[in-house]
């Protein structure tokens, strides 16, 4: 990815990503940015891939690791603005059955109240 | 090495031979661009061939030459009227299709790996597993250009 930001939404975290996910793209893997996150004590946390036009496996991998690590830790991770080809990534991979996805920021945080 | 044949729009070829190395992804993914630009593949299925792509290169650097960057990498591509067709070798000794676990599968779901093949055969038209005469393994993947055999779009 080329660039993240990290803010606070009505007590929900948001982690927005900005772009491709892919073998090699970045020295910070997504698992590292929400492991961070979790140390910090985040439970609810928004991961917005809305600038995020293009992902292979490694970047699939990332986002399952990383949902995987919130959960064993107490956390809940969800997606939001996902574009149609990284919903059509996770249809096909099957992992749209793994993740909450909702369609804007506004839903996605109203999703945890 | 890179040859490029180029008679007419609809039918190319290119070889480019690069050190076994990651950093050459984007390479690739660039090439197959503007090979797609003169082939007239259109945008939203670039996306789909340059995955595969993209995870058929990984898969060679990182699996079938074990990260090693003295070794060598080729990627082919080649377009005819009614298909394109992209070959990846390595210096690896291939895999057994055994070994691909189905990564929709419940118990397979939640592990972070093992995606690249599926998503290949996912988004090209035929897929196989070729040695050349030297001994090199190569992942084959075709593409239709014919919309009607074509399983994507």
């Amino acid at each position: 990815m080329t660039s993240k930001q990290v803010y606070e939404k009505d007590g929900v975290t948001v982690l927005q990503l900005k772009g491709a996910i892919t073998m090699g793209s970045g020295d910070v893997t997504m698992r590292s940015l929400i492991k961070d996150l979790l140390d910090q004590g985040k439970k609810e946390i928004l991961i917005d891939v809305g600038e995020v036009p293009f992902m292979d496996s490694t970047g699939l991998g990332e986002l399952v690791a990383a949902y995987t690590t919130a959960r064993h830790q107490g956390a809940t991770l969800k997606l939001i603005n996902l574009t149609k080809k990284i919903h059509d990534l996770l249809d096909i991979t099957q992992l749209a059955a793994v993740f909450e996805c909702y369609e804007s920021l506004e839903e996605g945080v109203k999703s945890f109240k | 090495m890179m040859e490029l044949r180029a008679p007419t729009m609809k039918e190319m070829k290119l070889s480019i031979r690069v050190h076994s190395h990651l950093r050459y992804t984007d390479l690739f993914h660039t090439v197959l661009a503007q090979v797609a630009r003169e082939i007239e593949i259109p945008d939203e299925r670039l996306d789909w061939i340059a995955l595969s792509l993209r995870e058929a290169v990984n898969n060679a650097v990182l699996h079938g030459n074990g990260n090693d960057a003295s070794k060598w990498i080729e990627v082919e591509m080649e377009s005819s009227p009614k298909a394109f067709v992209m070959k990846v070798w390595d210096e690896g000794g291939g895999f057994s299709q055994d070994v691909l676990r189905d990564p929709t599968s419940p118990e397979n779901l939640f592990k972070p790996n093992g995606r690249g093949i599926f998503l290949i055969r996912q988004f090209t038209d035929d897929l196989e597993f070729a040695k050349d005469a030297s001994g090199r393994f190569g992942i084959v993947m075709t593409v239709s250009l014919d919309d009607k055999k074509s399983k994507k779009e």
